[in-house]
């Protein structure tokens, strides 16, 4: 966040649900990032389907591509999704939304995962990935602790 | 009303447009799954020299930086013997995957950074950038020059190899890279390596900023990353640091 913020891009992640509900999973997990409410607007849902059909009929999610048809987003699911925004003399204007896979790039994790002797193994277990606080390591080996300060990052 | 120079659309204009992109960007991700396949085709080779690496427990060898698990990804961190401080840039990737490491090591990767600078150095600096993740010297050993991020006098006078081409004098000592290995049955074999732009990726900044309206946004600069600090040299670094 601070090496975006010095570059001219604010970045914050926003949710539908409370806000104390957020700031709460946010100490929870040790995050310094900010992140809104959007509950009680129509945030989410004009940005997940831009078109009056697609949000009627709930099938315009990440662009009505086969798949995101039986999403049922704009009607009370929750999805992950990017959107950019520009500010220029007071006027904001939307520029990007991307969805689904489009999201793929911005998990490192993932790409880490790419580059390893056995790649994203997706026959591994499905319980992965877990919250970092609800994980343990088999070697015993710090991070693991639920409530252990050292399982939070640096921070972003 | 001041109307932006950039080119504007109605919501229809723009979902038409964005569609098309939208083609272009599954291919990307259906050759880079493609890509990511074929990485793992590639053949292993046995490492036999005996690597050591000074770390917070100890002197250990390649095998034992695994912790126990088949796979280990090492980043080299550009961080050379008599430096005071870690590489710039390198400092941007580890604030991106430093989180992630808990979440490797559930899918049987450790993940490890390494730099020339000795061990002290090393630590000194990850507790002012407030990292956690593992990072040992292999400092005394050729780990750095047989991986091919780091540089002799002698080599670079006569020219080295890197991100496997001849670049003559890289003009410093230390280059970034990332490499993994295998652990089976307890032979190590390095697997992948992967330097310059090939890192990009793991720079998750950079993906970001691909996805704001105005891009990387380096074009008046005098070389691409000159904008990046370390997070703590940033002029509002006291107070927009997490904002």
């Amino acid at each position: 966040m601070a090496h975006l913020a010095n570059h001219d891009v604010t970045f914050l992640c926003a949710s539908r649900s409370p806000l104390e509900t957020l700031n709460a999973y946010k100490r929870r997990m040790g995050w310094s990032f900010p992140w809104v409410s959007s509950a009680g607007g129509d945030f989410n849902r004009d940005f997940s389907a831009f078109t009056e059909e697609d949000t009627r009929d709930g099938t315009g999610f990440n662009f009505g591509s086969p798949g995101g048809a039986s999403v049922n987003v704009v009607h009370d699911e929750e999805l992950m999704a990017l959107s950019a925004f520009a500010l220029e003399d007071g006027l904001v204007y939307h520029t990007y939304s991307a969805y689904d896979r489009g999201t793929d790039a911005l998990n490192g994790t993932w790409q880490l995962l790419d580059r390893s002797p056995r790649g994203r193994d997706e026959s591994a277990p499905a319980n992965w990935p877990r919250r970092h606080d609800e994980s343990r390591r088999p070697d015993g080996d710090h991070q693991a602790q639920a409530g252990d300060p050292r399982a939070v990052a640096g921070g972003p | 009303m001041a109307i932006t120079k950039h080119k504007l659309a109605t919501r229809e204009q723009w979902l038409e447009a964005r569609k098309e992109l939208l083609e272009r960007e599954k291919e990307l991700t259906r050759r880079s799954d493609e890509l990511a396949r074929q990485r793992l085709e590639l053949p292993w080779v046995p490492v036999d020299k005996p690597y050591s690496f000074e770390t917070g427990e100890g002197t250990k060898t390649l095998a034992q930086l695994f912790k126990g698990r088949s796979q280990l990804l090492v980043y080299h961190f550009m961080f050379g013997p008599d430096w005071d401080e870690g590489c710039p840039s390198c400092t941007l990737s580890a604030d991106g995957f430093d989180g992630q490491m808990i979440h490797l090591n559930h899918r049987d990767v450790t993940m490890v950074s390494v730099s020339r600078a000795p061990l002290e150095r090393l630590d000194a600096y990850k507790r002012r950038m407030g990292w956690e993740f593992d990072w040992v010297s292999s400092l005394g050993s050729d780990f750095n020059f047989d991986f091919g991020v780091s540089f002799t006098g002698e080599q670079r006078e006569n020219g080295v190899h890197y991100n496997f081409e001849p670049i003559g004098d890289p003009g410093i000592d230390e280059l970034p890279g990332m490499s993994a290995f295998a652990l089976e049955d307890g032979v190590v074999y390095h697997t992948y390596s992967a330097f310059a732009r090939g890192g990009d990726v793991l720079m998750g900044i950079y993906q970001l900023l691909d996805r704001a309206p105005k891009g990387r946004n380096e074009g008046g600069l005098s070389f691409p990353m000159e904008w990046v600090r370390r997070k703590d040299e940033y002029d509002d670094a006291a107070s927009g640091a997490t904002t």
